[in-house]
C-alpha cells in the first residue's frame, strides 16, 4: 500500500460506513487520481473530504431520526462547525512538542506583558484619580490624557 | 432542479453530456470547459453526483476495475437530457441578451 493511498483511506473514515461501503472505492480512486501529478491541492481535498463526509452523516441522521433533512445551509453550518472543531483537536493532538512549548514559551510572555500592561494601567487609573482630586489630569509619565475633565 | 442551476452543477453535467466519464474524467473535462477556472476536487464533485442522482438527472453507467482503482462511470439520464438543455437556453438567452444591450451581438448570433 503506497503512502498517499494509505492517507486518503484514512480521510474516508469522515463518510458512515453505509456510504463508505458504495463510494469509497472510487472516492479513493478520483483522489489518487486527481493528486498524482504532485499533492499541491491536497489539503484542499482533505478539507472537502471532511465537509462533504460530515454532510453525508448529517443527511443520514436526519433521515434515520424521521425528520426529514435538515435545509443545506444549516447542514452547511454545522459541517464547517465541526470540521473547524475536529481540525482544532487534531491540530492540538498532533502539534509537535517543540512548537507546543515555543507555543507556551510565546503565550506566557504574552500573558506577562499583558498583566504588565493591567498593572500600569491601574496604577495610572490611581495616579489620575490622585491627581484629579488636584484640579490636574496628567498622567505620571507625563502624556497628557485629557485636557478638560476632572475641573473642580 | 427548482431553483437556479448553480455553475460547478452545470459544468458537471456539460461534461456528461458527451459521453459516460468517472470522477476524474468528470473534473479533468470541466477543467477544460472552464478554460481552466474551475477545478473541482473529489468531496465537491462527489457532493454534486450525491445531489444530482438524488434528483434523478445522472446515474451510474457501468464499473471497471484499472491498476486496482475502481472506477464509478455516470451517465446523464433522460431528465438530466431536458434539464441541461433548458438550462443551457436560459443561459443563452440571458446571454444573448446581454450581447444584444452591449451592443456587441454581430457575430456572436
Amino acid at each position: 500500500m503506497t503512502t498517499p493511498e494509505r492517507r486518503y483511506r484514512r480521510w474516508l473514515w469522515a463518510y458512515p460506513k453505509e456510504y463508505r461501503n458504495v463510494h469509497g472505492e472510487e472516492i479513493l480512486s478520483t483522489l489518487l487520481d486527481a493528486n498524482s501529478e504532485g499533492g499541491r491541492y491536497a489539503r484542499l481535498d482533505f478539507f472537502q473530504v471532511m465537509a462533504h463526509g460530515t454532510h453525508v452523516r448529517l443527511t443520514l441522521t436526519a433521515k434515520r431520526f424521521g425528520r426529514g433533512t435538515l435545509p443545506r445551509s444549516v447542514r452547511g453550518a454545522i459541517a464547517c462547525l465541526l470540521v473547524v472543531a475536529v481540525l482544532n483537536l487534531v491540530e492540538s493532538l498532533t502539534a509537535h512538542k517543540r512548537s507546543q512549548e515555543s507555543w507556551r514559551s510565546h503565550r506566557q510572555h504574552h500573558r506577562g506583558v499583558r498583566s504588565h500592561r493591567a498593572l500600569r494601567a491601574s496604577q495610572n487609573m490611581e495616579s489620575i484619580l490622585l491627581h484629579s482630586r488636584h484640579g490636574s489630569a496628567h498622567r505620571p509619565d507625563g502624556h497628557e490624557l485629557c485636557e478638560h475633565v476632572h475641573d473642580e | 432542479m427548482t431553483s437556479e442551476m448553480r455553475e460547478p452543477t452545470f459544468f458537471v453535467l456539460t461534461a456528461l453530456a458527451g459521453g459516460p466519464r468517472h470522477g476524474y474524467g468528470v473534473i479533468q473535462e470541466v477543467e477544460r470547459l472552464s478554460g481552466g477556472r474551475t477545478k473541482l476536487r473529489a468531496g465537491t464533485l462527489y457532493a454534486a453526483f450525491d445531489r444530482l442522482t438524488a434528483d434523478g438527472l445522472i446515474e451510474v453507467e457501468s464499473e471497471e476495475v484499472v491498476d486496482g482503482r475502481l472506477r464509478r462511470y455516470y451517465r446523464l439520464t433522460e431528465s438530466g437530457n431536458l434539464t441541461l438543455g433548458a438550462e443551457s437556453r436560459r443561459r443563452m438567452t440571458i446571454s444573448k441578451e446581454a450581447l444584444r444591450r452591449l451592443r456587441i451581438s454581430e457575430g456572436f448570433a
